[in-house]
């Protein structure tokens, strides 16, 4: 279970806090916290798994904006090194830049919906919010995305 | 004030970023596990554990090894491995086992409770081999990957040579623990232990690539809940095992990890982990929890498929 799903849940944690080395530890976490209490689970965990990486995400988030006030650093590309950026396309880095920078709400509802494909149903039941308020907030996020495009092209 | 088209064109254009630096991301996956030394992984799946077990035995020969390279040779801890359906485990340091732990009276006295299993799956063109050992009245136990599939002659055979027909009365592919029912199988059963120690001496015995009747040497690494899969690899298994220290082969799966007393510590699963001197065995608390239930049952149950693909 963890073996399979680990590094999915990485990249996902990844793309939500915009680096991977805090999406390890968040991923990490989550599993530590999970096998801490015993958890005897068959069966699917998979939607459990995801709504605690985002949950962790926004905590992980949270704190490294709290340390971040003093030494502000801008992020090439989230997540990816340097040298994985290079070889990326620019256009894709940009997207990636603009997704970045959204706030993390519809960063969330974007990465699930748009990476991991999910319905706005499943979307709805990982963040425990309504299928309406995903709806809109993926219409928004995609529209900011859209500016926030246009203006960097 | 944005059209419908620009949203799906930008929708398109995040998918495709994402996936793009998602295949990065999985290129370096490699690093993932450890978060220190690189990681090198091999897969294969179900490996015949040995071209000389021929068809046998390759049920319990295992697959996906994790292997933290760079690794002093013959220095197990701090390597974690990962098998199909079990891992990952991160290994410990434990000195060697002592030469003579077979030769002690219990190990000596159990040898004649320890069997050979045997069984045939038409379905997928397979006969397998591997151990089981008597513990409960004409009832042995052995592991559920070992009669995966069978369903013709099954048979059980005894250190001195005498065969059995057999039923397959219990079957648990997320624990990997199976039952066998054996009518006429005189045989005292053997007895469980308490929880064993790291550190303790122990045997492991069975009839590795269909050999006679084989006792090694082992010690307990340690004692932890290892994370895996059904021997289907589907869900989520957490099994109670021994790490230890012990040459393990095919064919070893379903016999006894035996206490110098010659009481069961727990049930050997060949692992093929790929670090020497490293076996596993189902902790015989976590072997009781599901057997105990079977020790009369003389109802023969489905053995499902066999696990190879």
């Amino acid at each position: 279970m963890f073996r399979l799903h680990r590094a999915g849940l990485v990249r996902l944690a990844a793309f939500i806090v915009g680096d991977r080395g805090t999406g390890e530890d968040v991923v990490q976490d989550v599993f530590m916290r999970l096998h801490q209490r015993g958890h005897p689970v068959d069966g699917d965990l998979l939607p459990y798994l995801r709504a605690a990486v985002v949950n962790s995400c926004r905590n992980a988030v949270r704190r490294r904006l709290l340390a971040r006030r003093h030494a502000e650093r801008q992020v090439p590309c989230p997540p990816l090194t340097a040298e994985e950026a290079a070889m990326l396309s620019e256009d894709r880095r940009q997207v990636l830049a603009a997704l970045a920078a959204l706030p993390p709400r519809r960063r969330e509802v974007l990465v699930l919906r748009f990476y991991l494909e999910l319905s706005e149903a499943e979307t709805a039941a990982v963040l425990g919010i309504s299928p309406g308020t995903v709806k809109s907030t993926t219409a928004r996020g995609l529209a900011a995305l859209g500016r926030a495009l246009k203006e960097t092209s | 004030m944005t059209s419908q088209d620009e949203i799906t064109r930008t929708a398109d254009r995040l998918k495709d970023a994402l996936s793009a630096a998602a295949d990065l991301m999985a290129a370096d996956d490699s690093t993932v596990h450890s978060r220190g030394p690189k990681v090198s992984h091999v897969r294969a799946w179900l490996l015949p554990a040995s071209a000389a077990a021929s068809i046998a035995a390759t049920a319990t020969a295992i697959t996906l090894v994790t292997v933290l390279a760079g690794h002093p040779a013959g220095n197990t801890g701090g390597r974690t491995i990962t098998a199909a359906y079990f891992g990952p485990v991160h290994l410990v340091n434990v000195s060697a086992p002592d030469p003579a732990a077979p030769d002690s009276p219990g190990a000596q006295a159990a040898r004649g409770s320890v069997v050979k299993t045997t069984g045939s799956a038409p379905s997928c063109g397979k006969t397998i081999e591997g151990s089981g050992f008597v513990y409960a009245p004409q009832h042995v136990l052995t592991t559920a990957h070992q009669v995966a599939g069978i369903t013709q002659d099954q048979t059980v055979t005894t250190a001195g040579g005498a065969t059995y027909r057999a039923a397959v009365v219990f079957y648990d592919p997320r624990t990997d623990i199976a039952v066998l029912d054996v009518p006429g199988l005189n045989v005292a059963p053997l007895r469980f232990s308490p929880q064993a120690n790291p550190g303790d001496n122990a045997v492991v015995a069975g009839y590795p690539e269909n050999r006679a009747f084989t006792a090694v040497p082992a010690r307990i690494a340690q004692v932890l809940w290892a994370e895996g899969t059904s021997i289907y690899q589907a869900g989520h298994v957490d099994r109670q095992v021994y790490e230890i220290r012990a040459v393990v082969q095919p064919g070893d799966s379903g016999g006894p990890l035996l206490s110098s007393s010659g009481t069961v510590d727990g049930m050997v699963q060949q692992v093929e982990s790929g670090v020497p001197d490293t076996g596993f065995a189902l902790t015989a608390s976590y072997v009781q929890a599901q057997a105990n239930a079977a020790a009369s049952a003389t109802a023969p149950v489905s053995t499902q498929g066999c696990t190879l693909p």
